[in-house]
């Protein structure tokens, strides 16, 4: 099978302007691997195929006469179910928006199609971003088969890694992009909020959601992440501040960074070959000149009970309506946890606002000393899918802190286990501190191969026959 | 358990909510545990952080103010 759906999209631009190879090509290649193997990983819920061709052929035809509109015109982008896409149903993976189809593109949609993207197909996630993953199948981890995705962008973190896209798009609310991304061994970015619109995704929780990137280089996660952010009047909540692109060529350097090291919550009880890989990637940074300092991060401990109540309040406060309307039609977990909403106090609520208030304090003075933290994504590798059916873990361990805050946040791969699981590394930096984190990640990037890996898919096939 | 299954009951259907008793257990439960959690992080003296400044929270741009354009490595 061709091996294009891999290559970083710098690479594909630079093809396809050299005319060795046409968007058709390329859309056509991961429509191959598509048709091979998503009926196993379970990565899309709607496959865009007709209209995907026939816009790599616009695209063509217009890259080949000289009117390209930059380096992403032609490259294929796959979007997670909750985001709408005019005249493509939208789902949210619920039985409750089978048939909806929405009759506009939500912005950051729209602003890839505008630099030329090519829409591949709408990716599985959990029910409303926070359910199960019953009705369209459940999404499976190309590393193992056996083993869980994580989610809710599991389908977007699953065909990045397979070769089944070649970017993608999610949603972060408590770690929705980072935790599939850290188990599929892809780059996640959640977003600063306020830096990414959120007009047009289904929403959970409206002071935690952002919309980032899903992609295999941090190079590539940084040029969607130019086009996807800025302000937005659709969205009140969008920022002013100006969106400065990130220029791989000159920022390979991190020399004197200095990259706080929580002592509280995120170092503590890990797998052990998670605390390897972590401490292992420290010190590589190190090498690379950047200077290690602990901090102090105590509330960081106690913050699960307060995460849980804002997000439950907030999702409730958007699913009432339709909870009352058609709540047999949920699947049960997202039925039940949003329900749980309805049930809080109003002086919880306010504790829980105080609390995360405090946390911000205590998170913003750290990182007035340092220019990034870093931290284990998750503390341990993917489970097996048995487990999370039976008990729900706590995905959001390393990711809900940085959603309560709001400060940007990348997951990167940092190693592997002796089984072959990918494991993350979560980068944070000060409020509209992407950048900070591409020049980190992207330095620590090219000095090791943990991204050039691809998962074996023969087990897929195996599976298949 | 600080929440009673019959309260939730009566509370579900107040709200409009038509929850199965199964539903009403593993509700009851997570509510059992965030409350019990919250109990213990009780704030033993008053805080000046106002109501409103969670949601200001990553406001670094000019419109309103907030941390974060001192980054030395953006850009």
């Amino acid at each position: 099978m061709s091996d294009l759906p891999f290559q970083p999209v710098v690479t594909l631009a630079g093809m396809i302007l050299r005319r060795e190879i046409s968007p058709v090509d390329l859309v056509r290649a991961v429509i191959d691997r598509i048709d091979r193997y998503d009926g196993i990983l379970r990565s899309y819920i709607t496959v865009c195929r007709e209209s995907a061709l026939a816009a790599a052929q616009e695209a063509e035809r217009e890259i080949f006469a000289g009117r390209t509109r930059g380096p992403l015109h032609g490259i294929p982008v796959s979007h997670k179910d909750i985001s709408w896409t005019k005249g493509i149903r939208t789902t949210a993976n619920s039985r409750v928006l089978l048939d909806f189809v929405p009759q506009y593109d939500a912005t950051h949609v729209r602003k890839l199609s505008e630099a030329g993207m090519i829409l591949l197909g709408k990716t599985n996630t959990h029910e409303f971003a926070c359910g199960d993953l019953k009705v369209f199948g459940t999404t499976r981890n190309p590393w193992d088969l056996s083993k869980v995705t994580g989610g809710s962008s599991a389908g977007s973190a699953n065909a990045v890694a397979a070769g089944l896209a070649v970017t993608a798009t999610g949603s972060d609310t408590g770690g929705s992009i980072r935790v599939p991304a850290s188990f599929c061994g892809v780059v996640g970015l959640k977003p600063t909020y306020k830096r990414v619109s959120r007009y047009g995704v289904i929403p959970l929780s409206f002071s935690m959601d952002q919309v980032g990137p899903m992609t295999r280089t941090v190079a590539d996660c940084a040029l969607l992440f130019s086009v996807m952010a800025g302000y937005d009047p659709l969205d009140p909540t969008t920022s002013k501040f100006p969106v400065r692109h990130f220029d791989t060529k000159q920022s390979a350097d991190i020399t004197g960074v200095i990259l706080g090291i929580p002592q509280e919550h995120f170092y503590e009880e890990l797998d052990p070959e998670v605390d390897a890989a972590i401490h292992t990637a420290l010190r590589h940074l190190e090498n690379l000149g950047a200077r290690l300092e602990p901090v102090a991060l105590p509330r960081a401990r106690d913050l699960s009970g307060v995460y849980h109540l804002l997000i439950m309040v907030e999702a409730f406060g958007n699913h009432a309506a339709r909870l009352r309307a058609h709540g047999p039609n949920y699947g049960p977990r997202a039925r039940r946890r949003i329900s749980t909403g309805a049930f809080y106090t109003t002086a919880e609520h306010q504790q829980a606002a105080q609390i995360r208030g405090l946390w911000i304090r205590e998170l913003n003075q750290v990182m007035q000393r340092v220019d990034a933290l870093v931290v284990p994504t998750l503390p341990f590798p993917a489970i097996n899918l048995e487990l999370e059916e039976s008990n729900l873990p706590d995905y959001s361990w390393g990711t809900r802190h940085f959603n309560l805050s709001g400060h940007p946040a990348l997951s990167i791969p940092c190693g592997f286990t002796s089984g072959g699981l990918p494991i993350g590394m979560q980068l944070v930096s000060k409020a509209f501190g992407e950048n900070t984190l591409f020049r980190i990640a992207h330095t620590y990037e090219q000095s090791t191969d943990w991204h050039k890996r691809r998962p074996l898919l023969e087990e897929v096939e195996m599976y298949a026959r | 358990m600080l929440v009673d299954l019959e309260w939730l009951r009566r509370e579900a259907a107040n709200q409009g909510l038509s929850l199965t008793d199964e539903d009403l257990e593993v509700i009851r439960q997570k509510l059992h545990e965030v409350k019990t959690a919250l109990a213990t992080l009780r704030l033993e003296e008053t805080t000046e952080i106002e109501l409103g400044l969670p949601y200001r929270f990553a406001g670094a741009d000019a419109t309103d103010g907030g941390l974060g354009d001192d980054d030395p490595l953006a850009g």
